[in-house]
């Protein structure tokens, strides 16, 4: 810890620091584990949750080079089910699987405690506080995808880095190491975290270029040996689901293609070059609220400016090198995010991640700046003030807006109704004599009839058409609108069409019931009402 | 009863021909005492006295019907032509215009008198939102009117189709007493308001035209219980109430 500035070691020095810290992770917490089922579970969601199924039930994981990425976000999963005491697919609930994200989110704050002494207290204090009321980083903090996973062990990586540059230790090379090897094994888009931290490296070897205390010094065969080979061994591990797919490591390395061309040559999730800058700078979908995490944006570009160009009282106990690595690092991955043409809002984490970082630096910066006294004090509290109203968006957007009102972290969401769908078919099935054996029949016109085969998880009798069955009758049958005509055709005689659901924007259902089981189905609410 | 028309000096022949009459008179008497509290069924007017009612609506935002909405569904045929104009006798009115709204509970966003502030165009501001669940929206007349016509615009911006869409009419603003359902597409009566007939039907900018044959009544009651839209709020735009005004 390089105490140099009074002001810091007085954070130490009296406890404060550490108590503080715990608060603000206690509080990350907190903040994105109620009521974490909110919102209906997206189809990207529904699709892990049966991939997951896979692994808890057969012990199965085989890596998919064209689709789900790695496969963390299961193997992760497996000690909440078991906590929970589940023991079938259709006992678990959306709560199951995002509380392991809401514990990786709050986990980010908690690791920022390894860089502590590079950022200074005030700096790591401040990173924390921000990343913990994030509007992004607490929505996608209920989410069971793999970006808050990949977030955290990228942040990881650069925090077992810096503590390998302060002692250089075989252990801190290995846990680097295995930061990456995790990364690699959570998400293909690891390798752009890499290539920007390539940069970061670049650029503070080349600010170091003239002085006597070079790169260079750092450099250690054997740990870097430990720390290639604790990556290479973890990504196999998880790749290859523990050895029982020996192709799967190789299989990343294919994923490349597809990606590729998902990456360029579609125009599925095609965004201009400022879609991720125009979600954290300012939003709006009327007659919604404004978003913004402006304050972030704002108060990380002052950070990177003042560690690149400001005098050393500035930075304070801040480490100058890792702070410019910060700044490169962040950049570089901020362009490559926004040259992609592929982009989807979640990508917003790799490189906010960074940008709140060095926010931190910002706001202690602006602390240190100003006179000491009550304009100081003033300061603080409009910094806090901006926490506040950074946390009051982020509970906007977790708990209010979950799926619309402008929600700009929203994409692709499923409908409320869905789950309206569902406690439609629940109902009707208790007029069937083996309740949950009914058999449901899904008249699709696509593929994109995800999240229902997760609303449907209790009926194991449920099958799947793209196109029109040649007997598409059952007791229940969900359709598109689509084949509307040709089930008036075949079942309109025997079946009531009883409702549209929406599935997302504009997509709906049908639901159609047979006769039979719908008048037992009225009959018995009759009873119950009576 | 023999004894009561004795005392009225008419003949035997008389006697049976008007033996029901008391019966009527008081049955006449109990919904005079209670016509306060009970929609009554108004004379239907005579055929001349109708009169194409013309209401304005608003912009169309979508054409017809949804990219991926077929027409032909069963919920409700959806029309490519426009709606045909309804008739009303001569002088009727929108009767809620301006009128005292009162919800089930506190607007979401927006507020409520933007149901009868008379803008029922499709942008942002035109309506309110209220919670999810079954919720209503109640509209005072001031005193009660032949009412004939209630038009609904939930939400019109985009394809949506609003669940357990029930209207009734009544006197007692806690509708209790005298409540008249006049539109009910609670299929299944989750709401607890019976089962409805009615069919859903996707909001448009003709709004939901349901017709109340002539109820007298002050209040209007419009529930309904979230929609297909990507939240799962209940929204109104407007709601016209189409009536003769007092004399």
């Amino acid at each position: 810890m390089s105490d140099r500035v009074p002001g810091d070691r007085v954070w130490m020095r009296r406890g404060l620091f550490p108590a503080a810290f715990l608060l603000v992770v206690i509080g990350a917490l907190l903040f994105r584990t109620p009521d974490i089922g909110n919102r209906p579970m997206h189809g990207d969601e529904a699709v892990h949750a049966f991939k997951f199924r896979e692994l808890w039930k057969k012990g199965l994981y085989r890596y998919d080079p064209n689709e789900y990425h790695g496969p963390t976000l299961y193997y992760a999963t497996l000690p909440s089910v078991y906590l929970r005491g589940r023991s079938d697919f259709a006992q678990t609930r959306e709560s199951d699987y995002r509380i392991v994200i809401a514990v990786f989110g709050a986990g980010l704050v908690l690791i920022l405690w390894l860089l502590s002494d590079g950022l200074g207290p005030p700096a790591t204090l401040w990173a924390a506080l921000l990343t913990a009321v994030s509007p992004a980083f607490v929505f996608y903090s209920r989410y069971y995808i793999q970006e808050t996973l990949l977030a955290f062990f990228t942040l990881a990586a650069i925090a077992c880095g810096w503590r390998y540059t302060r002692r250089r230790s075989r252990a801190w090379a290995a846990a680097l190491g295995l930061s990456v090897g995790l990364m690699a094994a959570t998400k293909e888009t690891f390798v752009l975290a890499a290539a920007a931290a390539v940069v970061g490296l670049g650029a503070v070897a080349w600010s170091r270029r003239r002085k006597r205390e070079r790169l260079t010094h750092l450099w250690n065969g054997k740990a870097a040996a430990l720390a290639i080979a604790a990556a290479l061994l973890i990504a196999c591990l998880f790749l290859s689901g523990f050895m029982t797919n020996p192709v799967g490591p190789l299989d990343l390395l294919r994923s490349y293609t597809p990606w590729i061309t998902r990456a360029h040559a579609t125009n599925l999730h095609r965004h201009p070059w400022f879609y991720y800058l125009r979600i954290l700078g300012w939003s709006r979908q009327p007659p919604g609220p404004v978003w913004s995490e402006g304050i972030i944006l704002l108060l990380s570009a002052f950070g990177a400016a003042g560690a690149l160009f400001g005098p050393e009282k500035w930075i304070g106990s801040a480490n100058r090198s890792l702070v410019r690595f910060l700044g490169f690092y962040t950049l570089a991955l901020t362009i490559i995010y926004s040259v992609i043409p592929y982009k989807t809002p979640w990508c917003v984490l790799s490189f906010l991640d960074g940008m709140i970082l060095l926010a931190g630096m910002g706001a202690a910066m602006l602390v240190r700046l100003a006179p000491a006294g009550a304009a100081r004090v003033m300061v603080v509290v409009l910094l806090l003030a901006g926490a506040g109203q950074l946390a009051g968006q982020a509970y906007r957007a977790s708990y209010v807006y979950t799926t619309a009102g402008g929600n700009p972290y929203v994409y692709a969401q499923p409908s409320p109704d869905v789950a309206n769908l569902a406690r439609h078919i629940e109902t009707i099935s208790r007029a069937w004599p083996q309740r949950h054996q009914m058999v449901v029949k899904v008249i699709s016109v696509n593929d994109y009839y995800w999240p229902l085969p997760w609303y449907l998880r209790e009926f194991p009798n449920v099958g799947y058409w793209t196109t029109m069955p040649r007997d598409p009758s059952a007791p229940v049958v969900i359709a598109s609108p689509e084949f509307d005509d040709a089930l008036t055709r075949k079942i309109g005689a025997t079946h009531l069409m009883t409702g549209y659901f929406g599935l997302r924007p504009s997509v709906l259902l049908e639901v159609w019931v047979r006769m039979d089981v719908w008048k037992a189905y009225i009959e018995q609410k009759r009873r119950r009402a009576t | 009863m023999s004894r009561l028309l004795s005392f009225m000096r008419i003949t035997p022949a008389a006697r049976t021909k008007y033996s029901g009459l008391p019966l009527v008179i008081l049955t006449a008497l109990v919904v005079g005492i209670t016509g306060s509290m009970t929609p009554v069924k108004a004379a239907a007017p005579e055929k001349q006295d109708l009169v194409p009612l013309q209401i304005k609506l608003p912009k169309p935002v979508f054409a017809g019907t949804p990219a991926d909405i077929p027409l032909g569904t069963t919920v409700e045929k959806q029309s490519n032509k426009p709606r045909p104009i309804p008739l009303a006798p001569k002088g009727t009115i929108n009767l809620a215009l301006h009128k005292k709204v009162t919800s089930s509970k506190a607007p979401f966003s927006g507020s409520l008198d933007l149901i009868t502030d008379g803008d029922k165009e499709a942008r942002e501001g035109t309506d309110v939102e209220i919670m999810p669940g079954l919720q209503w929206v109640q509209i005072d007349l001031g005193a009660p009117h032949p009412l004939y016509y209630i038009v609904v615009w939930h939400y019109h911006l985009e394809p949506v189709v609003f669940h357990s869409v029930i209207v009734q009419v009544s006197n007692d603003p806690t509708f209790i007493d005298g409540v008249t359902t006049v539109f009910n597409n609670d299929q299944d009566g989750s709401a607890g308001l019976g089962i409805g007939k009615d069919r859903e039907y996707f909001d448009t900018y003709e709004g939901k035209l349901v017709a109340v044959k002539g109820i007298k009544a002050r209040y209007v009651r419009l529930y309904s219980h979230g929609s297909t839209y990507r939240d799962p709020l209940n929204r109104y735009t407007e709601v016209e109430v189409y009536g003769l005004p007092t004399p």
